[in-house]
């Protein structure tokens, strides 16, 4: 047992090592033999050691600066500014359906002890979507639970009407039929199986917002030239610059307010915007917020307007965070540090949507 | 000639990051734990001395274009970048509490033999048995208690202790191994030599 007395008085040198100021003249230490002072020597150059895991973050870190990451790209892009987070019933399930239908790539999912899904991350083209099961207790409800969703997913696709097929044989219910529209694109609209709509279009023509606009004021009149669908450019981009292939739609009462709350709390820029004619009410806007577009419209009869949850990767989640409440917005959690290495906040606007404010500040192994 | 060949060795290294910065990795792990040694012997904190390690590879990556091959090793370019940034904070502390640099570590009191030293055993510390490594790294590194660390371990603070000391030891063991090992390769080199 002569290595058990060693150790222990070996442990009591240690322990005085680490308890010294930096810097400091060792004081008088009982006598100990050459074995033990060859450790202790050891011991003091040790107190510089750096961090666990210092070395390989910086590594990360350079890497990430060279863009040369040899993970996988998708775990090493910059992140979106603006990400819809949706809440499902059964989240593996969905999971399941986006990549089969939408050639989704699954990023991550956190599962709970209860094995429901309490964060996922998907990809479809280059947007991400975050995902996660219903949680009634925190407020996390779905659609099927409130009778559906007024946040529409869009999704611009090189061929809308494989994607759509895809969708309907996979379970998706047609909600409005594939059609070439006067703005440009093809698109129709379908409910996936939990509960959202997912507007999928594919461009087919570029136009500005102002051309846009003249073209739906001569359709409103009934010109049959407004509507000519036959000057399709054979150049356009299927994904149109600024856009992502998903942007979150929302629909509220009091759009042009709505605007104004994003453009005071989170910077936004207004790009466009149309009225339903002879009124003021918006038909249809667009607002850039950092990289990521928002596309807004006035509650219509047909389409009600629901609250929803909107997630941002900022900056400076703690500046953001005061300017949302000075823009009028009310706080649900004020900025904290997360186990899962965001720095994150929440906010609800005037009409009940859920903006979720973070900065990712440190990389967490899952 | 072994001196040369590794010369030779990073300045191929070195050309190659400065036309391919993804190749800047190799330079990293072959320079870190000389770079953050030299930092920590200055300033005499970890975090500082990690904070500021970090601003030096930052800016050598930036700046990589820049270097040119003189014959000094690249570890020299890495150093005065370090000398510099701690310089620098120097200055800026003593501005923000307006008083003089007098506290400020002179260069020429780093020995840096022992700088290579303490790079070489923070280096042997990444080797050692997965057990005997995180012990070490949560008593110095973290300065954590023997009970902390028998607590997240799920051992026995004895089974700690033990731990600890055979880490030192091996630490040990393989410092005398490599010291013997340099002085006979000095030896080998310098045919009739006797001061190796």
């Amino acid at each position: 047992m002569a290595n058990q007395s060693l150790s222990e008085q070996l442990d009591k040198i240690v322990d005085a090592l680490i308890a010294r100021p930096r810097g400091a003249v060792p004081g008088r230490e009982t006598k100990v033999g050459a074995k033990l002072q060859a450790l202790a020597q050891i011991a003091t150059q040790l107190r510089d050691l750096p961090g666990e895991h210092f070395k390989a973050r910086l590594k990360l870190d350079l890497e990430r600066r060279t863009s040369m990451a040899s993970k996988p790209a998708v775990a090493t892009e910059v992140r979106q500014t603006a990400v819809p987070y949706v809440c499902v019933t059964n989240a593996a399930a969905a999971i399941g359906f986006y990549k089969s239908v939408f050639g989704a790539t699954e990023v991550m999912r956190l599962v709970g002890p209860d094995k429901k899904i309490g964060h996922a991350e998907i990809r479809i083209g280059n947007s991400s979507i975050y995902l996660s099961d219903e949680f009634p207790d925190h407020g996390v409800l779905s659609p099927q639970t409130l009778g559906g969703s007024p946040v529409k997913m869009s999704l611009s696709v090189d061929d809308v009407d494989a994607v759509a097929a895809r969708a309907v044989a996979a379970g998706a219910k047609e909600v409005r039929p594939i059609e070439d529209q006067f703005y440009g694109e093809r698109s129709g609209q379908f409910a996936d199986p939990f509960g959202y709509v997912w507007n999928i279009s594919t461009v087919k023509e570029e136009m500005s917002g102002a051309e846009m606009q003249k073209r739906m004021d001569a359709m409103m009149e009934g010109s049959p030239e407004a509507t000519s669908q036959e000057t399709h450019s054979s150049t356009v981009a299927p994904i149109p610059p600024g856009f992502h292939t998903i942007t979150p739609y929302l629909i509220v009462p009091g759009a042009a307010a709505m605007i104004d709350f994003v453009k005071q709390a989170f910077g936004g820029e207004e790009l466009f915007r149309v009225n339903i004619p002879g009124t003021d009410k918006i038909m249809h806007a667009q607002v850039r917020i950092g990289d990521s577009m928002l596309e807004l419209a006035d509650v219509t009869e047909q389409y009600p307007g629901r609250p929803c949850g909107m997630h941002l990767y900022v900056l400076d989640t703690d500046g953001l965070y005061e300017r949302a409440i000075k823009a009028g917005a009310t706080s649900v959690r004020t900025p904290e540090d997360t186990p899962y290495g965001d720095r994150s906040a929440i906010v609800t606007d005037a009409f009940g949507n859920s903006w979720f404010i973070a900065t990712h500040v440190k990389d967490v192994q899952f | 000639m072994k001196d040369r060949s590794q010369d030779a060795g990073e300045r191929r290294l070195v050309e190659a990051a400065q036309k391919d910065p993804s190749r800047f990795g190799e330079l990293y792990e072959n320079n870190f734990e000389r770079v953050y040694a030299y930092i920590a012997r200055r300033v005499g904190n970890r975090e500082e001395a990690q904070d500021l390690t970090a601003e030096v590879f930052h800016q050598a990556l930036a700046n990589l274009a820049r270097f040119e091959w003189r014959g000094l090793p690249f570890a020299a370019w890495l150093l005065r970048i370090a000398s510099n940034a701690i310089a620098d904070r120097w200055k800026s502390k003593a501005r923000e509490h307006g008083s003089p640099t007098s506290d400020e570590p002179l260069s020429h009191d780093i020995d840096m033999e022992d700088v290579e030293q303490r790079a070489k055993l923070f280096r042997l510390v990444t080797t050692l048995p997965d057990d005997q490594r995180r012990v070490i790294e949560m008593r110095f590194a973290h300065e954590k208690s023997i009970r902390e660390i028998a607590k997240e371990l799920g051992r026995t603070g004895g089974a700690i202790k033990q731990l600890q000391f055979r880490g030192l030891e091996t630490l040990r063991d393989q410092l005398v191994a490599s010291s013997a090992k340099k002085s006979s390769g000095k030896l080998a080199s310098k045919p009739g030599g006797t001061n190796g």
